[in-house]
């Protein structure tokens, strides 16, 4: 993780270690967002007291709100992010970067605009937010060994489900564009830098922060909606969703940020000669995610804000009884739930396609095919969302058309499997570990996909509609299809990162067990919904029992594969840490032609591009970059 | 301080930052106006469903005046930013200074006037439907505006104090003035657009 | 693919893997529609459910093909299209696609997905005598039986966390726990007091959500005697998963007889609920 390349700037010496606690970092940020919080608390309570009529309430949504409000610009300002703002309220220049210079893994803790930095934070944060999660199901499952639940009381348990779902599609919504987005981009469409390097430390942090005010909902009282946050249920909770509330309004925003981000990017800093159908196919994931999250996330936020207007100054969105709508909340959070989980599925596919070619030494087949599926599901995605309130007595007349829209996104969606079977046809595949799981992926994901097709059908819908039958179909999408995905990509970009190997015999130990497990876990849920078993319950028909013990014994042994990936990484990056070579992957593509890890500047020459990534078996094909080109352009200000 | 000083690195092509802007502000614009066309999407729906026949109570009726003249402050805003914005093309930098702090300040008169309007409604948030769309979208507004007016003054700042850069990348950020206003305008062009709609759909229609 | 000129000795991989694929298929889809088919739920109870049967029949037959061909393709790969095992890491041949394949699977797959829509969409509206498929439709429905506005009207009354149910017709009573005729049309109006539920009577093929000031209307023929589970389907709070309880199809007089005793029981309720209505609300007590 260091770069010892680089000179440090004369004059600056690396501070004393324990002064460096004293500044901006994360240290200072959690002490000044919890002091922050308090005095946000008092406020918001004098404020409540004069603007609401609940003053009697035990749990005072209004101070809730302003204190989070408050922790959270406590949090942002002990890591630095208002220093630049402020300064240039006073007329400050605008300058590209911040944090790089000192030391090295204190550049962690804090504001860094190295996007490979941030990329590293945002996957140990993510990652430890994904244990935490898993950690929940575990849970849920042990509640569901039992016919009528008892581990756990009511408000525990569905605050579990709460935070379980909560949590995985916070995270694993920046879990990929958040490590794998921010490191590649840049370096694939051969830049320096993120369109907006502070903005981009903004969102890793923000993710952090929502993490962490998620998890804060056990402290009042936990929520009772799951991660759909169903009005008016919200709207009468106690205050542990506004918990929920805020974190998720933190993710939206930083969903918002990243997307635009990534997008101005591609679209404004490829190198000469990256043209568009150079572009590597992950890069083109990220950018389809990127506008799914550009467009789809200020909605959520819209929808969150309005719950929590309902919770304080009593505006009444979804109270029927004064005006307004649970249908509302239905409308707009799906409006936004629907990208959202293309949002989770696209980084997904961009992986799997641009691994393939690496191990199976061919070029990816059906380039533009590709690329128009991922566009396909994008603009698609945004026409299907009513397939969620089939069942919700909306107007009758759109399910019609919304069955068909569902069912026609199953087209480009299709693509990918074209474009796997194209790849892998007369290839010479090597079954590396990232291989494995993108193989992996087309198993899995395909039971996701079929199940959709059931779940789009608006006759089978009523029966399937809300069981465990749903649960089985999007763990099969999300976690057969993106997780397994992520896994390969951290197994196969992790020694570029780091500059480390991960241990393959392990590697393989948790994909086998993983996948074996995964399938064993979820494969049977299609049948307990379809006997008739809801979502989110912790009491079932007995005549399901054997059944729900036998998931959850499949799942805890699915909780152990993932610890031997834990232990993989612990025990490879920071106990073992043998070097990795360069490219170790024999792969075309730009990332590998560099060292491992990348220097903090990517390339000494910014590179001119002169192929795709993905000549493998073409004898007289280009190398995928020129390095040696100097465009040396000097700034005036000096060097 | 770039973290490169000492190594012989090449620079960006300068005419990077100015599309970093311009494409970052489009995006930007984007997403604001989803957020907008929602409380929109929930002023029909509601209004289509009238549930308990809430949707306007008797008197909840906006009053127009302060309507027109935050709009108008709005609008203000915009033209003086977009004369300012022309006067840098053709150079005359004191005109442009001019412009841009008459729109920011404008701008802040538009936000404490909103601010000033709750004092002056005549009903709460709890008065149905339509309140409940009116304090969303208005606060709401005031809060992207807001915004928008703090931009605005940064690169009124940037004019006046003309500060160099440390950052060769950036270079002279006399450049990136027009860029800058460009971005900007960008943005708050998509808000004026928010304004009207909020304006016709809360205050004149019936 | 199949049309590059194989290597001499080369086997033909197109039509091997094709013809496992159709060895495969042939050999799932009657497994589907005659071994597994019959046992997929939801079961023979009422008109609702036989037409949920038939369509996941139909959808699983039809997913047979897909499966098989993508498990044939990953199975074939593996053992086919392997490295060898020597050091050097030997290039695939540089297909990069084709453009008669790609439109062909678009064309095959657009068909099968535009099918199965309009398949969907007049199941919806005709299937089960026009009974919407057990679906709730909204106050509105799209998909309505002869017998719409006749049929034997039982309001669902969700709130947290028990269900009710209201006749109109029988003087407006109102009972915990439900029984329908056997051979009757009945139409739900499902709605709520509080939070969203959602009517579930699973064996009777019925799901519709229960949202508060809202009417969610559904449709069913019970053909079979017996009792059905109903559970609710939409989190709503602490209990959501304790919202049980067992409805039941019973013969004509035995409804008849089961519904005076209801009315007779229940009479000093029924004197102090509100006026049958399709939803209702708390008085306000709001202040503007």
């Amino acid at each position: 993780m260091e770069s010892a390349s680089v000179p440090v700037s004369p004059g600056k010496t690396a501070a004393p270690r324990l002064a460096r606690l004293v500044g901006f970092n994360v240290v200072s940020a959690t002490i000044l967002a919890i002091v922050a919080y308090i005095l946000g608390h008092k406020l918001g309570a004098v404020v409540g007291h004069h603007t609401t009529w609940n003053t009697a309430s035990d749990q005072d949504d209004m101070a809730i709100f302003f204190g989070m409000g408050f922790a959270i610009l406590g949090w942002m300002a002990g890591l630095g992010f208002f220093n630049y703002p402020l300064g240039r309220i006073l007329g400050r220049s605008i300058s590209l970067h911040e944090g790089v210079e000192e030391g090295s893994a204190w550049r962690y803790m804090r504001l860094c605009t190295d996007h490979k930095v941030v990329a590293l934070q945002y996957l140990v944060a993510t990652l430890f937010f994904f244990f935490v999660a898993g950690l929940n199901a575990m849970f849920i499952r042990s509640e569901l060994t039992s016919v009528h639940g008892t581990l756990f009381p009511a408000g525990n348990y569905l605050t579990l489900v709460g935070l379980h779902g909560t949590m995985m599609l916070m995270m694993m919504s920046a879990g990929v564009i958040g490590p794998l987005g921010n490191y590649l981009v840049p370096i694939l469409i051969g830049t320096r830098r993120m369109a907006f390097p502070r903005i981009e430390s903004l969102t890793m942090w923000l993710t952090v922060l929502a993490g962490f005010v998620l998890l804060s909902a056990t402290l009042l009282g936990g929520f009772p909606t799951g991660w759909t946050g169903y009005a008016p249920l919200s709207d009468e909770a106690r205050a542990g969703i506004d918990a929920y509330l805020v974190s998720f309004l933190l993710i939206g925003l930083s969903l918002v940020l990243v997307g635009l981000n990534i997008i101005t990017t591609v679209m404004t800093q490829r190198a000469p000669g990256m043209t568009w159908n150079r572009l590597p196919i992950v890069v083109w994931g990220f950018v389809t995610t990127s506008i799914l999250a550009v467009l789809s996330a200020p909605v959520l936020a819209a929808a969150l804000v309005m719950t929590a207007s309902d919770r304080t100054i009593d505006t009444t969105f979804f109270v029927s009884s004064s005006g307004g709508s649970p249908l509302l909340w239905d409308e707009l959070f799906w409006f936004f739930g629907h990208p959202e989980v293309y949002i989770l599925a696209l980084p997904g596919f961009g992986i799997v396609l641009e691994i393939l070619p690496v191990f199976a030494r061919k070029p990816l087949w059906g380039y533009k095919l590709a690329v128009s599926g991922l566009f396909g599901v994008a603009l698609m995605s945004f026409m299907v969302w009513q397939h969620h309130l089939f069942m919700s007595g909306i107007n009758a007349n759109l399910r019609p058309f919304y069955m068909f829209t569902t069912e026609l996104i199953s087209i480009p969606t299709g693509f990918i499997f074209l474009n796997g079977m194209g790849t892998m046809w007369k290839a010479k595949i090597r079954f590396t570990v990232p291989m494995l799981f993108c193989m992996a992926f087309f198993f899995n994901f395909l039971f996701g996909g079929l199940s959709g097709v059931f779940l789009s059908d608006v006759p089978s819908d009523t029966l399937t509609h809300g069981s465990f039958f749903v649960m089985a179909h999007f763990h099969y999408t999300i976690m057969g299809g993106l997780v397994f995905a992520l896994m390969g990509g951290i197994y196969y970009w992790l020694p570029k990162m780091t500059g480390f190997r991960l241990n393959e015999a392990l590697a393989k130990v948790h994909f086998w067990t993983m996948f074996i497990f995964f399938n064993l876990t979820f494969f049977p849920l299609f049948a307990a919904g379809m006997l008739g078993m809801p979502r989110r319950v912790s009491s079932y028909n007995a005549a399901l029992h054997n059944l729900n013990v036998f998931v959850s014994a499949m799942a805890f042994c699915l909780g152990l594969s993932m610890l031997i990936f834990l232990y993989n990484l612990v025990y490879s990056l920071v106990f073992k840490r043998e070097r990795a070579e360069a490219n170790p992957w024999q792969a075309k593509s730009l990332e590998w032609q560099l060292p491992s890890p990348v220097p903090v500047y990517n390339f000494e020459r910014l590179p001119t591009i002169t192929s795709d990534p993905y000549n493998y078996g073409e004898p007289d094909a280009p190398p995928v970059a020129d390095f040696g080109r100097a465009r040396v352009a000097m700034g005036e200000a000096g060097a | 301080m770039s973290a490169t000083e000492g190594m012989a690195l090449d620079r960006e092509p300068p005419e990077t930052l100015p599309r970093n802007f311009a494409v970052g502000s489009k995006l930007l614009a984007s997403a604001v106006a989803f957020f907008f066309m929602s409380f929109v999407f929930a002023f029909f729906y509601l209004r289509a469903l009238n549930t308990a026949h809430s949707f306007r109570e008797p008197h909840v009726t906006p009053p127009a005046g302060w309507g027109v003249a935050i709009l108008a402050c709005v609008l203000v805003s915009c033209v003086a930013l977009e004369g300012g914005r022309r006067a840098l093309t053709d150079g005359s930098e004191g005109t442009w200074r001019l412009a841009a702090l008459t729109a920011w300040l404008v701008g802040l008169a538009a936000v404490a006037l909103q601010g000033a309007e709750y004092y002056n409604l005549g009903f709460g948030a709890t008065s149905g439907g339509l309140a409940s769309v009116f304090y969303g979208f208005t606060i709401w507004f005031g809060v992207f505006w807001l915004g928008g007016v703090y931009w605005i003054e940064t690169i009124w700042a940037q004019s006046v104090r003309r500060p160099a850069s440390p950052d060769p990348d950036v270079g002279d950020p006399a450049r990136l003035l027009r860029p800058s206003a460009d971005a900007a305008l960008t943005y708050l062009y998509m808000l004026a657009v928010a304004e009207i709609v909020v304006f016709v759909l809360l205050y004149l229609v019936k | 693919m199949s049309t590059q000129s194989a290597r001499a000795g080369e086997p033909n991989h197109a039509r091997n893997f094709a013809i496992l694929w159709a060895v495969a298929t042939a050999i799932m889809v009657p497994v589907m529609i005659w071994v597994i088919g019959p046992h997929i739920p939801p079961g023979d109870m009422t008109n609702d459910t036989r037409a949920q049967h038939d369509v996941n029949v139909v959808l699983s037959t039809l997913a047979m093909p897909v499966l098989m061909m993508v498990w044939t393709f990953l199975a074939y790969a593996i053992v086919n299209f392997r490295a060898g095992r020597s050091e050097a890491i030997a290039d695939g041949p540089p297909l990069r696609g084709g453009p008669r394949i790609q439109l062909t699977w678009i064309a095959v797959t657009a068909f099968m997905v535009v099918g199965l829509a309009a398949y969907g969409t007049i199941d919806l509206l005709t299937a089960a005598g026009h009974s919407g498929v057990g679906s709730g439709e909204g106050p509105n429905p799209l998909a309505k039986p002869a017998s719409a506005g006749k049929a034997l009207q039982v309001q669902v009354i969700g709130q947290q966390w028990f269900w009710s149910f209201r006749y109109p017709a029988y003087g407006g009573v109102e009972t915990p726990t439900l029984e329908i005729p056997v051979n009757t049309d009945v139409e739900f109006h499902v709605t709520s007091l509080d939070v969203v539920h959602s009517f579930w009577a699973i064996e009777l093929g019925v799901k519709a959500d229960a949202v508060p000031g809202a009417d969610n209307t559904a449709f069913v023929t019970a053909y079979r005697k017996g009792s059905f589970q109903i559970r609710c389907n939409e989190l709503c709070g602490l209990w959501h998963g304790h919202m049980n309880s067992t409805g039941h199809v019973v013969s004509g007089p035995a409804f008849t007889q089961w519904i005076a005793a209801q009315e007779t029981k229940y009479a000093p309720v029924t004197k102090q609920l509100p006026p049958y209505s399709t939803s209702y609300y708390p008085i306000p007590t709001r202040n503007g």
